[in-house]
């Protein structure tokens, strides 16, 4: 049973594009073209909004979380070109750092896993990532990976930090992963990783036959395969498995919809995938018993006819 | 493979969980919709899309569509009435698990048996619950919601006995239609409920349902309920009577009395009544009553009878239970499923079979997974599925049958119960226990809930520390460490951030906070937080600064107690095994003035020598001296090298002299 337990009400002016829980799902920032950053204290099911950040010039398209262990911090990137790193501060929000080298809108920020220290991913329209890092004294720095995307680089997410068969060899400690995957205006599902401190594309994943809209490295959940979900214009999901062994992606379709797929995201465990879009519907997707891809879920927007829109109805 | 199990599958294909569709309020979006995931099985769901491209070639502007849902499924255990049952089913699991890895076979059996009857108590406990619930509120909502629920419960009670008899505790060969009994009146007790009506009348006979009373009791094997309203019929004296009488008395009885007997001595005796009871209806005893008539008919097992009683069965597993007991008394379990098909043909009307009905044809025929698949996909819950795979896997009726992707059923269902819980703001720990017990993916999951986990207050930080310590769950303790601490640090609390430190063994902020603790004593000219400093012990090996920091805390009580001689050799010994840092050595330097500068002697004349090999060094290197020092500072630290350079030549002459009339060369 799928049910509505509280809505809150964002007062945002226009079009919201993004929400985020932070790590602990009890903040939620949102942003939206009225050019705002909101974030709401969501703890046990209250909703109070505690900030209202201003500081982009145009539609903010994305949000992000950083872990705790640097403090409440948000990074927010928009049509603007920028991307802007937010702290609190004893309950004040200030800007802590503003990048703006980049050519065209910023379709997408990301933060890295924690054992890569404060890291943060950007993809760009101008078609290039960069990958922008806390020095550690207080200064920050960033890497650029030029031409990432032709035409554009519409969503980024990085790979966890634990090696997927991480499990199995324990023997002494482990560099933590350091991979990213991309997705953009190509067509194209790419993977990059730092070699010499340099970013080097990894893979190059081709499957869908029109613009990637968004990419989401799943968390490792013990298993030796390290599993990506990519969404396109073509309306397709397309599940991306690799065995830990060999640089061998298999592909696998998980439903062509109605419409565009926008937006992708995994469960906290990486079991179940949510997967939004034009059709007005977010439905979630699980791995059955026999292995195959099926839909457990869907929250629909109604259609005006339905009123009783509190209560579930199973089909 | 029974027969029945075909018509089944040609009647439905493979299915899986209802699909719930959940229709959010408010008027469609032309933008789509889009979803964040919180914590377990939530979502934040909003109207709304990624990043508008120059490309896409549209206007966003749709301010009404602003509002964000929380949506939460799997939600059922949450129910203050249900709670009950999750943590007392959580006691009788626990329980389960460690006796099943220490039990041998035989003994396991009896634990089987005892926690399926303790789990089915906790559910009847919270029928109860739940009906006391529904008499107590005049919310008819509310009582609509208990309805449904103890409907649901009541299905579980069902399948589960069943499964019980069938998979768990096993009568011995041909003996199973005693617990098929029982089970039996124990879910249709409508026949029972109108006999004690019955026997409040002055004129039984005359009771409206008098005869169907019979017939129902009848067909559940009740004979001494039976025999005991026909001896209240008027008639009780006349022929038929008297025979019908006859035949029940002498009818093997299906209860104690047999459990003595061989099956076959029980087969015989039985053969000879039914004979018996044949050659009465034959021979038209019963013709003068025809009541009584289709009593006999009954007891002879006559097909054409059961079907005409079809209604007072109810159900068709009833009529199974009931044709069996006077066709088949000694059936075998395992051909159980061969008496199905007749039973459901009698009750079938449009062809379609409801998934009650589906997953009892799978119990009879012992097909566990699927009756497991079928309770998963027909209960909105997880509790059902899991609990009962969990406890037929124990008992040896899953095969050891490997999914796709690497665990197994009992995992499979196990992680999902425990998902629906880890959202919940107490019985989180529940879920924990659970996944401690999913061998495959368990822990990781565990891993990924407990980095999402927050910890507001310490106690809550504490008990999710004690839960990854148990586990040796390093990463975690280490993340959770360092959030707390770097809380505390943030906020001044320079003490508690060290505590937080010390248990994840991170070196790097141990470090960091007790340069920290340095600077605020070179700053102040005194240390907080004393009682955590003085009481390091071999926790200060952990970083360099840490040592030293326990070390000089160690000096100036020893400065403090007056006992300079062990004072002034540890002070020596911190500035000439390099322990302290650099820019320290000034402020240590300092404190060694006031040992000089004492009547008796405390450096000799070799340790004076090195102590200002140490000043020429510092005075030489200016940059650790003079970083961020004002004008003023470094006039002050002018004077005290000076101080210093005169205090430690008077010293070493002293100690020359001294060393000299000591030993003289």
């Amino acid at each position: 049973m799928v049910s509505v337990i509280n809505s809150i009400d964002t007062a945002h002016e226009d079009m919201i594009h993004d929400a985020q829980l932070d790590y602990y799902g009890t903040k939620l920032a949102t942003c939206s073209s009225d050019r705002l950053i909101k974030v709401f204290d969501v703890k046990g099911g209250q909703q109070t909004l505690v900030a209202n950040l201003a500081g982009h010039e145009g539609p903010v398209w994305q949000v992000a979380w950083a872990h705790p262990m640097f403090g409440n911090i948000i990074a927010s990137c928009g049509y603007d070109r920028k991307v802007i790193i937010w702290k609190e501060t004893n309950g004040t929000w200030d800007k802590l750092y503003v990048y703006s080298n980049h050519d065209s809108s910023v379709n997408s920020v990301a933060f890295a896993p924690h054992e890569l220290g404060l890291v943060l991913a950007c993809g760009s329209s101008d078609g290039s990532i960069s990958i922008v890092f806390s020095t550690g004294d207080g200064s920050w720095d960033a890497k650029k990976i030029n031409g990432a995307h032709s035409i554009g680089c519409n969503a980024v997410s990085w790979a966890p930090a634990v090696a997927p068969n991480a499990l199995l060899d324990q023997s002494g400690k482990q560099q933590p992963v350091k991979k990213l995957v991309s997705g953009g205006c190509d067509n194209l599902v790419k993977i990059w990783r730092e070699e010499d401190s340099q970013w080097v594309e990894d893979q190059k994943l081709e499957g869908h036959s029109d613009w990637v809209r968004d990419v989401s490295w799943a968390p490792s959940i013990g298993l030796p395969k390290s599993i990506i979900a990519s969404c396109s214009q073509d309306c397709r999901v397309i599940i991306w498995t690799n065995d830990g062994t060999f640089n061998n992606w298999t592909s696998k379709v998980l439903h062509k919809f109605n419409d565009v797929v926008w937006h992708l995201s995994w469960s906290i465990t990486g079991n179940i995938l949510a997967v939004s879009g034009g059709d007005n519907k977010v439905s979630l997707w699980k791995e059955n018993l026999e292995g195959q891809w099926v839909c457990i879920s869907d929250v629909n927007k109604g259609q005006g006819q339905i009123t009783d829109g509190q209560s579930a109805i199973s089909s | 493979m029974g027969h029945s199990s075909k018509w089944r599958q040609s009647n439905m294909a493979e299915r899986e969980r209802d699909l719930h569709i959940l229709w959010l309020p408010g008027t469609a979006s032309c933008y789509g919709l889009q979803a964040t995931w919180g914590m377990g099985n939530q979502l934040y769901v909003f109207p709304g899309r990624n990043p508008i491209l120059q490309e896409d070639g549209v206007q966003a502007h749709n301010p009404e569509a602003t509002e964000i849902s929380e949506v939460r499924w799997d939600t059922d255990m949450h129910d203050k009435l249900i709670r009950r049952l999750v943590n007392q089913s959580h006691n009788i699991f626990m329980m389960l698990q460690s006796q099943a890895a220490d039990a041998s076979s035989a003994t396991l059996k009896q634990q089987l048996v005892k926690c399926s009857k303790q789990y089915r108590s906790v559910m009847k406990a919270c029928s109860m619950d739940l009906l006391e619930a529904s008499d107590n509120t005049a919310d008819e909502m509310d009582i609509e919601r208990f309805q449904d629920q103890l409907k649901v419960f009541e299905m579980q009670e069902l399948i589960w006995s069943l499964c019980e008899i069938l998979f768990i505790d096993v009568a011995p060969g041909g003996r199973i239609l005693i617990p098929l009994l029982e089970w039996l009146r124990r879910h249709f007790p409508v026949g029972f409920q109108i006999f004690k009506d019955i026997l409040q009348q002055e004129k039984p006979e005359e009771h409206r349902e008098y005869w169907e009373c019979i017939y129902r009791l009848i067909l559940q094997g009740e004979v001494e309920k039976v025999r005991s309203l026909l001896a209240r019929h008027p008639a009780r004296q006349t022929d038929c009577f008297l025979s019908m009488e006859e035949l029940l008395k002498k009818m093997p009885l299906c209860s104690s009395n047999y459990k003595g007997s061989s099956l076959s001595e029980f087969e015989m005796k039985w053969r000879h009544w039914r004979e018996d009871c044949e050659r009465r209806l034959e021979e038209g005893d019963f013709a003068t009553n025809k009541y009584l008539e289709t009593v006999a008919r009954i007891l002879c097992g006559d097909n054409t009878v059961f079907s005409h009683l079809r209604d007072l069965c109810q159900t068709w597993y009833h009529m199974l239970i009931s044709k069996l007991l006077y066709q088949n008394p000694t059936v075998k379990a395992n051909d159980l499923q061969y008496y199905t098909q007749d039973c459901l043909d009698d009750f079938r009307c449009d062809g379609m079979l409801g998934d009650l009905d589906n997953i009892l044809i799978a119990v009879f025929e012992f097909d566990s997974h699927q009756v497991l698949k079928e309770c998963s996909g027909f209960f909105t819950s997880f509790w059902f599925a899991a609990h009962l795979t969990d406890l037929l896997h124990h008992g040896g009726c899953l095969k050891s049958h490997r999914l796709v992707f690497g665990s197994d059923l009992r995992e499979y269902l196990l992680l999902d119960y425990a998902a629906s819980l880890m959202s919940h703001k107490s019985l989180w720990q529940v879920g924990v226990d659970y996944l401690d017990h999913c061998p495959l993916f368990g822990r990781s999951y565990l891993e990924q809930y407990i980095e999402h986990m927050s910890y507001e207050s310490e106690k809550k930080a504490v008990k999710l520390l004690h839960i990854c310590e148990r586990r040796n769950m390093t990463s975690q303790v280490k993340s959770i460490c360092k959030v707390m601490g770097m809380r505390l640090l943030h906020n001044d609390r320079l003490g508690a951030a060290l505590t937080w430190f010390l248990k994840s063994k991170d070196v790097a902020f141990a470090t960091l906070v007790a340069e920290k603790f340095l600077t605020q004593y070179s700053d102040k000219g005194k240390f907080d937080n004393l009682d955590l400093i003085d009481n390091l012990g071999s926790s200060m090996l952990l970083s360099n600064r840490l040592t030293f920091l326990g070390k000089y805390r160690e000096f100036h009580k020893l400065y403090e107690e007056r006992e300079y001689h062990a004072a002034g050799h540890l002070l020596f010994s911190l500035l000439t095994s390099r322990l302290a840092p650099r820019e320290f050595w000034i402020t240590l330097l300092k404190d060694a003035l006031g040992l000089l500068q004492l009547r008796e002697l405390v450096y000799g004349s070799k340790q004076t020598c090195e102590m200002m090999h140490c000043l020429e060094e510092l005075t030489k290197d200016t940059k650790h001296l003079e970083a961020g020092k004002q004008t003023t500072d470094l006039s002050e630290l002018q004077e005290n090298i000076s101080l210093l350079q005169v205090a430690l030549t008077k010293n070493l002459a002293k100690a020359i002299v001294t060393e000299g009339t000591v030993h003289p060369s």
